[in-house]
């Protein structure tokens, strides 16, 4: 017995060693991004562990220069967009992959997961021409559409159709004997069991939106239209980067979603454990 | 039945919001084809790389602009510097072009070929613009033919950057000095990058991002080598010459240690270089460091004299735009001695009157008067362009690739240079 | 859990023979209308264009000139092609299983609710809400030659660093490490998401039957969520085939050729070199060899995958 006990203390520190080792390897670049900035310009690459000077002002002077407020909402609202959508449109697809029977469905899932294959590079002249036929460039909706409708949606089928097939073949049954219809399973079954999917599922594609930087940059001009990605861009001009305040105006972008994430984890991966019971 | 009702919803609210901005664009569309019926109000868009600074100084050029063209609104749109070509390439692709824009040196040689700038050359005929104003090399670029296909706004030639305090702790002469005592040439220079060499500290930078390496050509140059022959149909570097920049940069790095290794960050910023080359705009950078005294100084000269790389860039009137006229307009006013005058704060200016003024010369925290004179002024005339080829990019891949086997100590220089004849050759044969 | 999968699947046949119009399979094609649509116009009509621009000798901004399959030719012959494939492959085959792996174990030892688990999985997440831009700049001066994090901290002990990035030895591998440890925390999430719905009854069962955590693993755990190992395994491979971001900012495909892949020589031949033809065909190469690995994974996933019909 006291072995044991002895053997799950040191199993315990082990264990919490280990995952200090790595975390802190994760965590010391973003350490490094918060200490820069705060440097002063020409003190971007001396190491200091406290920058001195510590000049906080980087953070008002990029929020003073740029209209940071509009990056911010840009970024937040067709974020959001795009995950609402994906959520929605791949959950239901990836519902109709995962558990309904219809001739070609495998074909066609391969057809939507070629979306995934193709670089973005070669297909961006034809969209950009496409777009700019619906006269849509310089404005958001091709943020919020292609990511829809192209590699983000189908990476949220790809993802809900492999979680819906975790879900037992026995709810759906007995729902179906209900007389329920197909969306109420759906509706009421699939999504509601698939919440640590969906919780996850939600979590990529806001950030996935929130840091894309490749559509802005083709399909935005104006200054008031841009997101937080392609604004970062502009610190760097062609005598080179001002790192003080890439890295100030990184850290606002980051530090929200570090926090929302904290406080969202424990929510996604353990306030669903009962699901698995039943 | 409620959740449903919320789906419906949530699909209606995302349909109205993508063909809400879509009404938003159609409007502004319209208006604009309104008011060209009007033929009065016209609106123009001036794209650019320039940070908020930059941006500043052409809203009051803009603003200025007004006063004597109220009819003409100028947007103006920023796009990222390492992204700008993209950008630039895919509008293109889809006509999408701005009217005015930034051009950097390497992409003007493509743009031209590909011909979607416009030809300015009748702006010498207007007799107020005083096109002789501007240094003839710097029209350099720009000209093909009889045509012109862009003004430059920038020409900063290389100098030398160097760290005051570091040579005085050294108790070494400062290049400065040197250049008055008529000793600073290359053997001097590499002497003493060696004697202010400490460790943690460098002598000297060639580069910016270890791909910046053109300014070693000034090191060919005043030995009386070159790049290329005279019609870019050969690669010369591959001489003795070459093999000798090549020599000094690998022994400054691996034997005195008096050059940063590759993937080594530090800036001249920081300090911890004694001499960096760079362009003159550098200076904008420049002027922040408070903690040592810097200064700027002519390059090394060698037998042959000294000749510094003009860097460049410019504006591009683009093809396709529908107020043609009133983009020249634009650009005609940007290039101006006014226009040149206020974007000389950051820029270099192309335009002799410009370059000789106080408001040039006189900038907050700027190098002494006499050191702007004797390296950037006086140096103007020794400048070289590095002309530019169709095939540039992959020019340059083939020498990077080079450097990097230099950086990697993975071959002799001879060999080196010996494989970027091998590759170029062909390339300019085409 | 088999025989009921049978019986199950007898009852909707009888269903769909009545009509289309409400059947089953209606509701199916119903519900992947809007992606399909989607496919359609995101993906179909610019991928086609795109076929027919490999076909064309198209500098982007003059008019493209049909020339057959020329450009297929010159792929062929031309050796940096090989090289830049060759450095792709090498890539891939050393980021996923090291992505996979360590995310699994990651997973396994974060599932567990013990103290400042919150504060170890938010660390490990860090890197994927990081803008894989920033992130890579920041790597780039943690290799720093001399002055580097890294080289500093080898220094302590003893041990010179090389030029990392400058260095053919360990250029590539410096790329992969960082791009695992970007990307770890996304597989650990969905490993972490499948793990919470493992039926926590067959663990008692195992437990029942004898069997110990690492027999319990391999027997219940590992298969019961083979249907995440096969999403991550795809997602995985087909991004690294695709990556472009990280080599963009810390190499930029050097030293020489030795981190250039695919993707970066796609885009240096669109927007560096203006020829938008021949790096139209370079993609659909690249389209065609991510499909035939998908494809491979997807024929045989009925092999070891849980669930798939």
């Amino acid at each position: 017995m006291n072995n044991k006990k002895k053997n799950n203390i040191f199993i315990k520190i082990s264990f919490y060693g280990i995952l200090s080792i790595i975390s802190l390897i994760m965590i010391v670049p973003f350490l490094w991004m918060i200490n820069t900035s705060f440097k002063d310009s020409t003190k971007i690459f001396s190491f200091q562990f406290i920058p001195d000077p510590f000049r906080w002002e980087n953070y008002l002077h990029v929020l003073k220069t740029t209209p940071f407020h509009l990056f911010y909402f840009n970024s937040f609202y067709i974020a959001v967009l795009v995950t609402i959508g994906t959520i929605f449109f791949g959950s239901l697809a990836g519902y109709a992959f995962a558990k309904l029977k219809f001739k070609g469905s495998n074909l066609l899932f391969l057809c939507l997961l070629s979306t995934m294959m193709i670089p973005v590079e070669v297909i961006t002249i034809p969209l950009f021409l496409f777009m700019r036929d619906l006269g849509l460039i310089n404005t958001h909706v091709p943020l919020i559409a292609i990511p829809i409708l192209g590699p983000a949606g189908v990476f949220g089928i790809f993802v809900m159709r492999q979680f819906f097939l975790l879900v037992p073949k026995e709810l759906e049954e007995a729902a179906k004997l209900d007389g329920c219809s197909y969306f109420r399973i759906y509706w009421n079954i699939m999504l509601p069991l698939s919440k640590p999917a969906i919780a996850t599922l939600t979590i990529f594609t806001f950030l996935t939106s929130w840091n894309e930087f490749y559509e802005p940059l083709i399909y935005i001009n104006s200054k008031e239209l841009m997101t937080l990605p392609l604004a970062l861009a502009l610190f760097t001009d062609e005598v080179g980067t001002r790192w003080e305040l890439l890295m100030s105006a990184s850290v606002m972008a980051t530090v929200p979603l570090l926090v929302i994430f904290f406080f969202a984890q424990k929510q996604f991966i353990e306030g669903v454990t009962m699901t698995g019971g039943k | 039945m409620i959740k449903k009702l919320g789906i419906i919803f949530l699909v209606i609210f995302l349909i109205a919001v993508s063909s809400a901005c879509n009404k938003d664009s159609t409007t502004t569309a319209s208006n604009d084809k309104g008011s060209k019926a009007k033929d009065k109000q016209v609106e123009l868009t001036f794209m650019m790389w320039g940070n908020e600074a930059h941006q500043e100084v052409y809203n009051k050029l803009i603003g200025k602009f007004n006063e004597t063209h109220p009819n003409i609104k100028v947007k103006m749109e920023s796009v990222p510097f390492p992204d700008y070509q993209q950008k630039i390439t895919v509008l293109a692709a889809g006509r999408e072009l701005p009217d005015v824009g930034w051009v950097a040196e390497r992409m003007v040689p493509q743009f031209m070929q590909n011909g979607i700038l416009d030809d300015v050359s009748s702006f010498k005929d207007d007799k107020e613009y005083k096109m002789d104003d501007f240094f003839p090399s710097t029209l350099d670029l720009f000209r093909k033919d009889d045509k012109l296909f862009g003004i430059p706004f920038s020409t900063p030639p290389e100098v030398l950057f160097y760290n005051k305090d570091l040579f005085l702790k050294a108790g070494e002469k400062t290049p400065n000095e040197h250049v008055q005592a008529g000793t600073w040439n290359w053997e001097q220079f590499e002497k003493s990058a060696k004697a202010i060499s400490a460790k943690g500290t460098y002598g000297a930078n060639f580069f910016r991002d270890w791909n910046t390496w053109i300014p070693l050509l000034s090191h060919t140059w005043s030995y009386g080598g070159d790049l290329f022959d005279k019609n870019q149909t050969k690669f010369t570097w591959n001489s003795s010459q070459g093999v000798e920049t090549l020599k000094m940069l690998d022994r400054m790095m691996f034997k005195d240690g008096s050059h940063p290794k590759a993937g080594e960050q530090v800036s001249f910023e920081s300090g911890k270089i004694g001499m960096f080359f760079d362009v003159y705009s550098y200076v904008s950078r420049a002027r922040e460091v408070k903690d040592f005294a810097w200064d700027i100084a002519p390059l090394p000269e060698g037998p042959e004299g000294r000749f510094p790389m003009l860097g460049q860039a410019g504006y591009g009137l683009f093809k396709g735009s529908k107020h043609p006229e009133e983009a020249k307009e634009l650009l005609k006013f940007f290039t101006s001695h006014e226009g040149i005058s206020a974007t000389s704060t950051y820029f270099v200016p192309p335009r002799e009157s410009v370059l000789s003024s106080d408001e040039f010369v006189n900038q907050p925290n700027n190098p002494p008067a006499e050191s702007i004179k004797r390296a950037v002024i006086d140096e103007m005339d020794n400048a070289r362009l590095q002309a530019g080829h169709i095939e540039w990019q992959k020019i340059d891949n083939a020498i990077q690739f080079g450097f990097d086997e230099l950086f990697g100590q993975l071959k002799k220089p001879e060999d080196i240079l010996k494989g970027m004849e091998d590759k170029i050759d062909p390339l300019l044969k085409k | 859990m088999e025989l009921k999968v049978k019986a199950a699947e007898g009852l909707p046949v009888k269903k769909i023979r009545r009509k289309i119009w409400g059947s089953e399979a209606f509701y199916g094609y119903l519900f992947v209308s809007p992606m399909v649509i989607g496919f359609l116009l995101v993906m179909l009509v610019p991928f086609i264009y795109s076929v027919y621009m490999s076909l064309t000798d198209w500098k982007l901004l003059g008019d493209p000139n049909f020339i057959g399959s020329e450009n297929y030719q010159r792929l062929v012959n031309d050796p940096d092609f090989w090289e830049v494939m060759k450095n792709t492959l090498l890539f891939s085959g050393g980021l996923v299983p090291l992505n996979i792996v360590i995310a699994l174990l990651l997973a396994l030892l974060l599932q567990r609710h013990l103290p400042g688990i919150g504060l170890f999985r938010t660390a490990i997440f860090i890197p994927v809400m990081t803008s894989i831009v920033v992130w890579s700049i920041i790597w780039k001066y943690m290799f720093g030659t001399d002055e580097g994090f890294i080289n500093q901290l080898l220094d302590v002990f003893g041990i010179t660093g090389p030029a990392w990035l400058y260095d053919p030895k360990f250029a590539m591998g410096a790329v992969i490490v960082v791009s695992a440890l970007k990307n770890v925390g996304l597989n650990m999430v969905l490993f972490l998401a499948a793990l919470q719905q493992v039926d926590k009854n067959l663990y008692e069962a195992s437990y029942l039957d004898g069997a110990n955590k690492l027999k319990q693993f391999w027997n219940v755990t590992l298969p019961m969520i083979t249907p995440t190992v096969f999403l991550t395994l795809i997602l995985t491979v087909i991004g690294s085939m695709k990556v472009f971001g990280q080599i963009y900012v810390m190499t930029g495909g050097g030293p020489g050729n030795h981190t250039k892949v695919l993707v970066y020589y796609i885009w240096e031949n669109a927007f560096k070199l203006f020829d938008f033809g021949y790096a139209s065909a370079i993609a659909i190469v690249l389209f065609v060899i991510i499909l035939f690995f998908t494809l491979v994974q997807w024929s045989v996933r009925k092999r070891w995958v849980f669930h798939e019909q």
